[in-house]
């Protein structure tokens, strides 16, 4: 509507003017026209120097202002203005003209159908849109998705499973090499399914003088869809443990939504989660624990609202490798005390996690448990990091850092360093600033800050409560129910901290704090990322507690040490680890594969030879060999997926002929709906992508003005052209105007 | 004598805050109780008053203490790493402070009569993770009783007897034999045991034995010192167990 008003005010398009240079076909000299402008001035002074009616002062002067503007107005049309701008000769270039052809173009969200439609009716033979550009330019059509194909009938079908936009412009530019290409006319959502650098692109297209002209389709914000947008949770697991999926759902004016979880084709839950009005994203979370060992394939769903704009982007599939694995833990206790053995003993019913402890009974007598062989430990804490990291967990108890020789200490802090190994220190009278650690390297170590002075033997009981991140964390999930956790936590009874630490170090995440009726809160659970492992610390001494002063069916004891342990060695790697980029491909999508191979003190092995076996559902196995590449430091291959199903791989790593080890994973080729993702019209994206090369971004409503506004542009195959400006009806309307505002106010003040 | 009044006044608010004070800066300060803690079971029962008359004019429950228990304490101290309280606590199985002191001792269990409030403390006691020594009785109708009393609150388990390649008598000590010769009476002594559905032991039973006779008189030649060192050994053994399963 402005642009009509525009046009008939000014005459031209505001195109005309943004493109065009103004200037003055008179031929007269900048001086000339100063003195003549000033001179006009000089005039109309006099005109109102003797008025028979004496005038004040103001109104003299606004006189004087409507009359000079009036005279220099009239002198301005005398002077023949002109706009001077470049414009194609018809039939003398090109013009590339690029249609989505993606499965997001079926989306029916355009005012009369879907955003194919909008094409096709644009481009079709009889449209004003096509036999205008067909005037001016020789057409190329072209079809796209993932890639650009020369389609000169242009018959699309909206089925392309991803879209690569740079790739297409790229197609058609490598197509018009040697021949004059005026413009690229891209007509797209801009949902782009590939990740790509758009400035090479850019670049290229300014220097080639090649302008996009983008016909955005699609709405930029959907009223009637939910979206499942990410599903995050752990690709691989200890048996036994619980997954907490992470899940973004995306909706506008949805108020609830019903989320269900499958494990192959089983529901395992199902939950009514409310999307609070005017969030687009809602981050929710969803607990469920895998039934068994081995590769699982899971599926989330968003049941689809009754008439809901897309149904394929309501569910999203992940694959998790659940490990029938038995990390060990080794726990250095320096006193037989309750926490020892009630630690212990809520590992009976672990079936994973094995805990190997050892304990210092008396002076130079320790006491063995959980160990594989009559010899382990026999002599003591491991002496060497090879022996040491066999482990993936550390606990030490009430142990004091005198108990370790330096290399040792030094052993530890490599444990967690490199090893990505869990620690944990445990209150006792030998833990912490009481056990003399404040300069060793445990110290950096730990998620707190310790003394250098042992404290004072000051005990305080204090009632365990959660945190806001220890409502969130998987350690101290004693309920799946939110209310009820925090009541099972409220409900424990009060334990014994001897040490309240002078800091948590930044970074570090308070799980669980202290609280009594009198001072501050202390921090009870404490955890921190430490190099490629995790440190935290439990400043309390006699959780013991929280068995013996519950009844006993309660789980709150086991569950809780159960659930540190697992987290304690969840995630510490083995010497060969393999993951892939993602876990759910489409169709022709390339697997990266990468596998990280370590020595027994975990030193990252560059000399391995790695392969990795793919066997796909129908049974075939291909073989890629991975090659060491310096980026990240790590062995990757590519691999292209061929066929719908579960995939499994291995990885085996050898070196010397020895094998090193093995590691499993899984992915799933099927329908991931890339398109369907995200699907909304990138307007911000495809105006910036217009403008950054000297084009221009329309609507589908807008469209119509493309072929008029294509047509200015300065190339090899245009023309520079004169346009006359003295006729514009804005010229006429400012006249008349200061005429009338001249002669109302002559009237008002009674002169002739 | 009204500005005394004010002074006296004012000095008297002065002291009960800095009392209140005091006790607020403090009141979440506690005693040591994470330390080991001997508990020692108390019950009644009809038999009880006229046992009185036997052990020293204690009722049956109290044989050998304190001495007994002390004793035991000051070697645990001595020979381990563990800090233990010289001093045991007395308690009923129905009193619930009896779950802060998961290691307890249990004597003359023939004169035990049990009501349902403890046979379900006892229950509760064992199962949360607590550990029982029951010593000092001998006879047929004492480890009836006994029996009787374990059926009522673990009908799904039964004392079984241990042998010497149970854990309990190798943790610390390696004890070679279960042949001992009782501080008195005539009968052979037997350890029986009762454990949970995890295996592990929550009770020691010294069946026609008195361990703690051995430690009670420890530092008196009454009693010979090699059955007395074996006595030790068990009990420290049965410590360590305790801790440790």
């Amino acid at each position: 509507m402005m642009d009509r008003w525009f046009e008939f005010l000014f005459k031209y398009q505001p195109i005309v003017f943004r493109r065009g240079e103004i200037a003055f076909a008179s031929g007269l000299s900048t001086e000339w026209i100063v003195l003549l402008l000033v001179g006009l001035l000089i005039l109309a002074f006099l005109s109102y120097s003797r008025t028979g009616t004496p005038l004040p002062t103001r109104t003299k002067f606004g006189l004087i202002a409507l009359r000079t503007g009036l005279l220099w107005m009239l002198f301005v049309c005398l002077l023949q203005p002109v706009i001077r701008l470049s414009v194609v000769i018809p039939q003398r270039s090109f013009v590339a003209l690029l249609a989505d052809d993606s499965q997001s173009m079926s989306i029916a969200d355009e005012a009369d159908g879907r955003r194919i439609d909008v094409v096709q009716r644009l481009l079709s033979a009889s449209s004003a849109f096509h036999q205008r550009l067909n005037e001016k330019f020789k057409l190329r059509l072209y079809a796209f998705s993932r890639k650009a194909r020369r389609d000169p009938t242009l018959s699309l079908t909206a089925s392309g499973e991803g879209t690569d936009l740079a790739a297409a412009i790229e197609t058609a530019l490598d197509d018009f090499r040697g021949l004059p290409l005026s413009a690229i006319v891209l007509m797209s959502d801009g949902a782009n399914t590939v990740n790509a650098d758009f400035l090479p692109l850019i670049n290229t297209l300014k220097a080639r003088r090649v302008p996009l002209y983008i016909v955005g389709l699609g709405r930029a914000h959907f009223d009637r869809d939910i979206e499942l947008a990410k599903v995050d949770l752990p690709r691989s697991i200890l048996q036994g443990s619980t997954i907490r999926a992470s899940l973004t759902i995306k909706s506008d004016r949805v108020r609830r939504a019903r989320v269900l979880v499958q494990e192959g084709e089983r529901t395992i839950r199902s939950r009514m989660v409310e999307l609070p009005h005017g969030h687009q994203v809602q981050p929710i979370t969803i607990d469920f624990t895998p039934a068994g060992a081995g590769l699982k394939r899971y599926t989330f769903v968003v049941e689809p609202l009754p008439d809901e704009l897309i149904d394929e982007n309501n569910r999203r599939e992940a694959m998790v490798m659940v490990r029938d694995a038995h990390p060990r833990i080794l726990y250095v206790e320096g006193e037989p005390r309750w926490e020892y053995g009630k630690l212990r003993a809520a590992l009976n019913e672990e079936k994973n996690v094995t805990l190997t402890s050892l304990l210092r009974t008396a002076k130079n007598k320790y006491y063995r448990q959980g160990v594989e062989t009559p010899d382990e430990l026999a002599d003591g804490f491991p002496q060497t990091k090879e022996d040491l990291f066999r482990f993936k967990g550390l606990i030490l108890g009430s142990v004091e850092a005198t108990f370790f020789s330096f290399e040792q200490l030094k052993n530890i802090e490599a444990f967690v360093a490199e090893r990505g190994g869990g620690f944990l220190m445990l209150g006792g009278r030998r833990a912490f600033s009481a056990g003399g650690y404040a300069t060793t390297p445990i110290a950096d170590l730990l998620p707190i800050y310790l003394n250098d002075q042992a404290p004072a033997a000051a005990l305080r009981r204090v009632h365990p409560r959660l945190t806001f991140n220890g409502t969130l964390h998987a350690i101290t999930r004693l309920s799946d129910d939110a209310v009820m956790n925090a009541e099972i936590w409220n409900a424990l009874p009060a334990v014994t901290v001897r040490e309240v630490p002078s800091g948590v170090k930044p970074g570090a995440i308070i799980l669980l704090e202290g609280r009594s009726d009198h001072g501050p809160p202390v921090p009870l659970l404490v955890y921190q990322r430490y190099g490629r492992g995790r440190s935290l610390a439990f400043m309390a001494e006699d959780s013991w507690r929280w068995q013996m002063q519950r009844p006993f069916e309660d789980q709150s004891h086991e569950r809780f040490w159960k659930q540190l342990l697992r987290y304690l060695v969840n995630e510490a790697p083995d010497p060969v680890m393999v993951t892939t980029d993602r876990d759910a491909y489409d169709l022709g999508d390339v697997v990266r594969i990468r596998a990280d191979v370590y020595s027994r003190a975990f030193h990252p092995l560059r000399d391995a030879t790695v392969t990795a076996r793919i066997s796909a559902p129908n049974g075939r196995r291909d073989i890629v060999q991975l090659e060491w590449t310096p980026e990240g430091g790590g062995y990757v291959g590519e691999w292209t997926s061929r066929e719908r199903g579960i995939h499994r791989l291995e990885v085996t790593a050898q070196r010397q002929g020895d094998i090193i080890g093995r590691a499993h994973a899984g992915f799933i080729v099927g329908d991931v709906h890339r398109e369907f993702r995200d699907a909304e019209q990138h307007v911000d994206f495809l105006r910036r992508l217009a403008e950054e090369t000297g084009g221009r971004y329309y609507t589908s409503e807008t469209a119509h003005r493309l072929p008029e506004e294509i047509v200015y542009q300065e190339n090899a195959a245009s023309m520079r052209i004169t346009k006359e400006l003295w006729d514009m009806p804005i010229n006429f309307l400012v006249l008349i105007g200061l005429a009338s505002l001249e002669w109302l106010l002559r009237k008002r003040h009674r002169l002739p | 004598m009204g500005r005394e009044r004010t002074i006296i006044t004012s000095m008297g608010a002065m002291v009960l805050l800095f009392i209140m004070g005091t006790a607020r800066g403090q009141s979440d300060r506690v005693d040591d109780t994470t330390r080991f803690t001997f508990a020692r079971i108390k019950y009644s029962g009809p038999l009880v008053g006229r046992a009185t008359l036997f052990g020293q004019g204690l009722p049956p429950w109290a044989h050998d203490y304190p001495r007994g228990g002390r004793h035991l304490m000051k070697i645990v101290t001595e020979l381990t790493s563990i800090e233990a309280d010289p001093d045991e606590v007395i308690l009923t199985f129905d009193d619930p402070r009896l779950f802060d002191y998961p290691f307890a001792y249990l004597c003359e269990v023939g004169f035990m009569q049990l009501s349902d409030a403890e046979i379900k403390g006892l229950r509760e006691y064992l199962l949360r993770g607590g550990f029982l020594i029951v010593d000092d009785f001998r006879g047929r109708w004492a480890l009836d009783n006994l029996r009787e009393h374990l059926h009522r609150a673990f009908p799904e388990y039964e004392l079984e007897e241990l042998d010497i390649s149970h854990p309990i008598f190798n943790c610390f000590f390696n004890i070679e034999t279960l042949d001992v010769v009782p501080p008195y009476g005539g009968g052979i002594p037997k350890f029986y045991g009762l454990s949970d559905a995890h295996g592990r032991l929550m009770m020691v039973v010294n069946y026609n034995n008195d361990i703690s006779e051995y430690w009670e008189w420890s530092d008196d030649p009454f009693l010979p010192i090699e059955e007395t060192n074996q006595a030790y050994k068990f009990g420290v053994n049965y410590i360590i167990y305790a801790l440790t399963h």
